[in-house]
């Protein structure tokens, strides 16, 4: 086990979170033409489930357009700000340390994504994940506007701790690339031993289903385990219906990426009472004065 | 939920706990900034003292074996890892011509002249973290026998404007190289390419503490 406290420059890693990034996306469109191509010999095959595709790396572009333009930098900056000024130590960069932010990232996408679900705001962007009526690696690189924001929050404690920002975040791109490995129907039911510790793509598909008995189910990044442990975990039962109670019933990606907003925007404009209308923001989604009493 | 927060925050703690027990690291409560420490140690006991705690210790046990002349040189062996614009800083500390033929003894006087420079010591802004030291080798004469050495910490990272001897190193693309930590040595191909390039740098990161957080060696296309 020595080569875990090998000392890793910063570089090294930089680089190989950025290898990651560029041959997920690979590896991703590779799955996706293999998923058309498997759904084209089930004549499944629709041009609503290509123009959707497309709308889903629609709302990618406009995700990086906002997020390198405006948070990109900031983002890092901060994690330094945090490790430089704040932070209780500072961590050598090696094995060991890189492990453990990764489970430590994978409980921080965790919360973050339960906060996602169930704060008007974090539903507001993520829901156009959800929105798409399909499941494959496309949906996958369907974002809102401001899911490159949230993680930011949940992950700078890490920087806090002391783990080196660079860690952070080739931690945060490794639970980001095996999540969006999880997008796909090709994949049925994986060995129960995996199935009872990782997320799979059939605990994920849960999580992307509007059945009642799904809703809400399912956050996990890498290890399912902490669903189970806090009581959020969903077994894929019934036949999963993908997309929203609230259908967006469009491809159009500028609409798409909006969607959530532009309602969120809608639903407070029509609240009463200022605190009302922070509640709309803060409550879970279809929170309402009324049903507050 | 409060509860759920409350079993998250024991998960991270232990999961936290038990990754400074494996890689030995210092807890938090015992960890003291070099800095303080400097200023809370007796003048009598500082020459003892704070080499154990200001990195440079450290850098040096890895320097003590690294300048190690390459036997076999074959350039189609050698292969770029990955090519950057190192912007060169300028560094504030000692420079000597060293015999790369009696490298360890000579490399590691270098070191140590470094280290009991008091004035330089004191005003390191250990409290920053992320300190960098460089040892920068250059001026290597034909038979890559001689060196010029510069051991120096990043003017950015001390508290006082030196006069001390500064070196400003080189800017230009860079080839990057692992270095053992186990035994302090950049790669072979590391000094195949400062055989070709004439120069090599050492680049180590230092936490407040004055432990290494990574270390690199880079050999620059001048």
């Amino acid at each position: 086990m020595d080569w875990l406290h090998q000392i890793v420059s910063e570089e090294t890693l930089y680089y190989f979170e950025t290898f990651i990034q560029d041959w997920g996306m690979t590896i991703s469109i590779g799955i996706l033409l293999l998923e058309l191509i498997v759904i084209a010999f089930k004549k499944q095959f629709t041009m609503r489930l290509l123009g959707d595709a497309f709308a889903n790396f629609g709302t990618l572009a406009l995700f990086f357009a906002i997020g390198y333009i405006l948070v990109g930098a900031a983002y890092v900056a901060g994690f330094y700000w945090v490790y430089l000024n704040f932070s209780i130590t500072q961590l050598p960069i090696n094995g060991w340390v890189i492990m453990a932010c990764v489970l430590l990232a994978d409980i921080a996408y965790y919360w973050e994504h339960r906060f996602m679900h169930r704060c008007g705001i974090g539903w507001a962007t993520h829901t156009v994940h959800h929105s798409s009526p399909y499941f494959n690696i496309s949906v996958a690189y369907r974002f809102g506007p401001l899911d490159g924001i949230m993680p930011f929050f949940f992950h700078l404690p890490l920087a806090f701790l002391g783990f080196n920002p660079i860690v952070i975040v080739f931690a945060e791109g490794f639970v980001q690339l095996y999540q969006t490995l999880l997008h796909t129907e090709v994949v049925k039911k994986l060995p129960k031993p995996i199935e009872w510790i990782f997320n799979t793509p059939s605990h994920h598909r849960v999580h992307h289903g509007s059945n009642p008995e799904y809703i809400d189910k399912n956050y996990a990044g890498i290890f399912i385990i902490w669903d189970k442990l806090f009581g959020t975990f969903a077994q894929e039962e019934n036949k999963v219906i993908y997309g929203i109670t609230t259908p967006v019933n469009t491809v159009n990606p500028i609409k798409v990426f909006f969607i959530g907003l532009v309602r969120l925007a809608k639903q407070v404009s029509k609240t009463q009472g200022f605190i009302n209308k922070v509640g709309v923001i803060v409550m879970p989604p279809g929170w309402s004065p009324k049903k507050a009493g | 939920m409060a509860r759920h927060m409350f079993v998250t925050f024991l998960i991270v703690l232990g999961i936290y706990v038990s990754l400074l027990i494996v890689i030995d690291h210092p807890f938090v409560a015992n960890a003291m900034p070099a800095e303080e420490f400097v200023s809370n140690t007796d003048e009598n006991d500082l020459a003892s003292t704070e080499t154990k705690n200001n990195g440079v210790e450290l850098a040096q046990e890895q320097q003590n074996e690294s300048t190690t002349k390459p036997t076999n040189i074959d350039k189609t062996e050698v292969k770029t890892v990955k090519k950057m614009l190192f912007k060169g800083p300028t560094i504030v500390g000692v420079s000597e011509k060293v015999d790369l033929n009696n490298a360890e003894q000579e490399v590691q006087q270098v070191w140590q002249k470094l280290q009991s420079n008091k004035v330089l010591q004191h005003n390191v802004a250990w409290n920053k973290g992320n300190i960098k030291v460089y040892a920068y080798y250059s001026e290597f004469d034909e038979n890559f026998s001689a060196a010029t050495l510069s051991i120096g910490y990043d003017q950015e990272d001390l508290l006082l404007n030196s006069n001390i001897d500064t070196v400003t190193l080189p800017t230009g693309v860079f080839h990057r190289f692992s270095v053992n930590t186990q035994t302090g040595i950049p790669s072979d191909k590391a000094w195949a390419q400062a055989y070709i390039y004439k120069n090599l740098i050492e680049r180590h990161t230092l936490n407040r503490l004055g432990e290494l957080v990574s270390a690199e060696a880079l050999v620059l296309e001048l």
